[in-house]
């Protein structure tokens, strides 16, 4: 279930050498390879190398600011996913990064398991881009998303549409944990963090579905980080 | 230049026209007394006629052989067709010197010779007359051009003048100063006027700012001493490595909850300050509210509380989608925290006397209507809420969204309980979504 992102190439371009130290530490104790950019102007030249799965950009660089390095990237065919990482956590700047090319968006401070559950997500989501699924397997659990229909262990299971939705992510994301915010994200579209009980409802009304009448159980929760779907 | 030449030429061509004529009409007498061999004579007397009263430009000469027989030029030789020469010196002395003659000569019979011409100083005369009256007239536009310029540049350059000493008061910091509009609306008042709003923009966000600033000055200080206060007494009781750690936990979660308000309080400020303009569009109410009810109804149901819904079809609103959301989630968010489990919640969203109306209601004990409009301010926290989580911020973010789509959160009576609820303009469809609902309506036909 580890495969292969555990051999992922990392860049991180951030000037605050602290958080730089942060992100980079947090990469390498999933068993990432994390290389560092200092400014601007250097991580724009070592990205549009074109080698790194996942790109980190701070939005507020010396020399090229993170906007306009990631979207001279786009324009330069360098498809990597881009996480943003900045202090602007603005309304409209979160917009802004992803209409510019980014993937997703951080706001500092953050929880180290935040980070690596984003980029986790962002990995998996770009290796698995290339060939469109229709059909999410993960052990029993088989999750159609033409026929949009759910069964376990042959037995299908009646999902109200944002239970459809909530599984459908855990699934793509499943071995990984994802977090909360991720979910309100991802789920339900919302930029906001609606509170921690409303989502464990949410979750424990799937579980009640997919997990009650089954074994072994599916969906965990991760504590202090958010929710994981596997197969044992 | 081109209308003197055209002037001139005219002129001369008048003047050989005049002088054909003349002399067909000598002729003419010349021939009419031939049969009484009066010819030349008949011919002197009509150019004595004409000089008694012509002009003194008209000159004339009739010449029989070499001896001058009539006229007022003296006898010349006699070339035949259009002449041109300078004036006679022996007729007019030096007064006519310079003056041109322009006419024509002929010979009326064999021996008789005439001429006719005028002295074509007339047309010089009248050149430069026209040439005067253009000067006069090139001088008298040229003198009102440059006093009106100076006149319009003066006042344009003293408007300028105002405004860059506006501009230069606000650089040193006097930010209330305005320019100066006049009623005249011209150009420069619009710009005036522009400034002016732009000024005022700048006005309330710095406002909105100076506020955040204050405020995280005033409310962050807290809470940071609370976490500095419990990490010394942590420094100074743990005695164990799950003290050390619960202490290190607590930590974070104050760490997390100051970041929490520090993002609401710059949230608020930008929904003041009207930063937010671009989310807002035609909205489908009706199914935002819905969402909202799928999204809380497990929390709610979870709590054993009964969650009533009623949504009326088809409330498009102008709106940002993202922000109602959280306000909605906010006041039932207020409503569960707020009030015992079990204690029922109603969402509603309804046409009422013409107007979107959303509300929650709820079934607890309410807000005494004293500090039903102290609710609303920062960090304003009732006595019974002190223990229940919270920052002290949805309401205050909750208004500052219901004022960025012009409504305010009105606080009632649900008696028992307290009734939230906003008033919004409901708009018509926009025609393309109408069009394509048509559209579909067809297909579906």
């Amino acid at each position: 279930m580890e495969e292969n992102s555990a051999i992922a190439t990392t860049l991180v371009i951030e000037d605050d050498p602290q958080t730089a130290l942060h992100v980079t530490e947090a990469l390498r104790s999933i068993g990432h390879s994390a290389h560092w950019a200092a400014t601007g102007t250097d991580g724009y030249h070592q990205a549009s190398g074109g080698k790194f799965d996942l790109i980190i950009v701070d939005r507020m660089l010396p020399g090229l600011d993170g906007l306009t390095i990631v979207r001279n990237l786009r324009r330069a065919h360098i498809e990597a996913p881009v996480l943003f990482l900045t202090t602007m956590d603005d309304l409209d700047a979160r917009i802004e990064g992803l209409e510019c090319g980014g993937d997703d968006y951080l706001a500092k401070p953050f929880a180290t398991s935040e980070l690596i559950a984003r980029s986790n997500a962002l990995i998996r989501r770009a290796r698995k881009s290339v060939a469109l699924q229709t059909m999410l397997r993960v052990g029993d659990l088989e999750l159609d998303l033409l026929a949009r229909t759910v069964k376990r262990q042959g037995t299908a299971i009646e999902l109200q549409p944002q239970e459809f939705k909530l599984l459908e992510y855990l699934m793509q994301n499943s071995g990984r944990a994802v977090t909360r915010t991720m979910l309100l994200e991802n789920v339900w579209g919302l930029d906001f963090d609606a509170g921690t009980t409303i989502v464990e409802s949410h979750v424990s009304r799937l579980r009640g579905k997919v997990d009650r009448e089954f074994a072994p159980e599916m969906i965990h929760t991760v504590r202090g980080v958010g929710y994981i779907l596997r197969a044992h | 230049m081109v209308i003197f030449a055209v002037v001139k030429d005219a002129f001369e061509n008048d003047v050989v026209r005049a002088s054909n004529d003349d002399l067909a009409a000598i002729q003419r007498a010349y021939i009419g007394g031939l049969p009484r061999g009066k010819a030349l004579h008949e011919a002197k007397e009509m150019i004595d006629d004409r000089l008694l009263a012509a002009d003194a430009a008209d000159l004339f000469l009739l010449q029989s052989g070499s001896h001058k027989v009539a006229g007022n030029l003296p006898s010349m030789q006699m070339s035949v067709g259009e002449r041109r020469f300078p004036y006679p010196v022996s007729l007019g002395g030096t007064a006519m010197a310079g003056h041109t003659v322009l006419g024509r000569g002929m010979f009326i019979d064999a021996h008789t010779y005439a001429f006719v011409g005028r002295d074509l100083q007339i047309a010089t005369d009248a050149e430069r007359e026209i040439i005067g009256a253009f000067a006069l007239v090139l001088l008298a536009s040229l003198i009102i051009a440059t006093a009106g310029g100076m006149a319009v540049s003066r006042s344009f350059l003293h408007r300028v003048d105002a405004i860059t000493a506006t501009c230069r008061g606000i650089m040193v910091g006097r930010l209330s100063e305005r320019v100066p509009v006049t009623n005249s609306r011209n150009e420069l008042d619009q710009l005036a006027a522009t400034i002016n709003s732009m000024l005022d923009r700048i006005a309330t966000l710095m406002d909105g700012l100076r506020r955040v600033s204050t405020d995280i000055a005033h409310d962050l200080r807290t809470p940071l001493a609370h976490l500095r206060y419990k990490l010394e007494r942590a420094r100074e009781d743990a005695r164990s490595v799950q003290d050390y750690a619960s202490a290190v936990n607590n930590a974070i979660a104050d760490c997390d909850h100051l970041m929490e308000v520090f993002s609401a309080l710059l949230r608020i400020a930008q929904l003041e300050a009207g930063v937010r303009r671009k989310g807002m569009a035609a909205l489908d109410l009706s199914e935002l509210v819905r969402k909202v009810a799928e999204f809380y109804e497990p929390l709610i149901s979870d709590l054993g509380r009964p969650f009533s819904v009623r949504i009326a079809p088809n409330l498009t609103i102008m709106g940002d989608g993202q922000l109602l959301f959280r306000l909605l989630a906010n006041l039932l968010d207020n409503a569960v925290r707020h009030t015992p489990d079990g204690t029922p919640i109603a969402l509603e969203a309804e046409m009422q006397r013409s107007k979107v109306l959303v509300s929650v209601r709820d079934k607890g004990t309410g807000i005494p209507p004293e500090d039903r409009e102290s609710v609303f301010r920062r960090f304003f926290r009732r006595e019974q809420s002190r223990t229940t989580p919270g920052s002290g911020l949805g309401l205050a973010l909750v208004s500052a969204i219901a004022e960025l789509h012009g409504s305010k959160v009105t606080l009632e009576d649900n008696k028992p309980g307290l009734r939230a609820s906003l008033e919004f303009e409901r708009i018509a469809v926009l025609p393309v979504v109408r069009s394509a609902m048509a559209e579909a309506e067809l297909v579906d036909s």
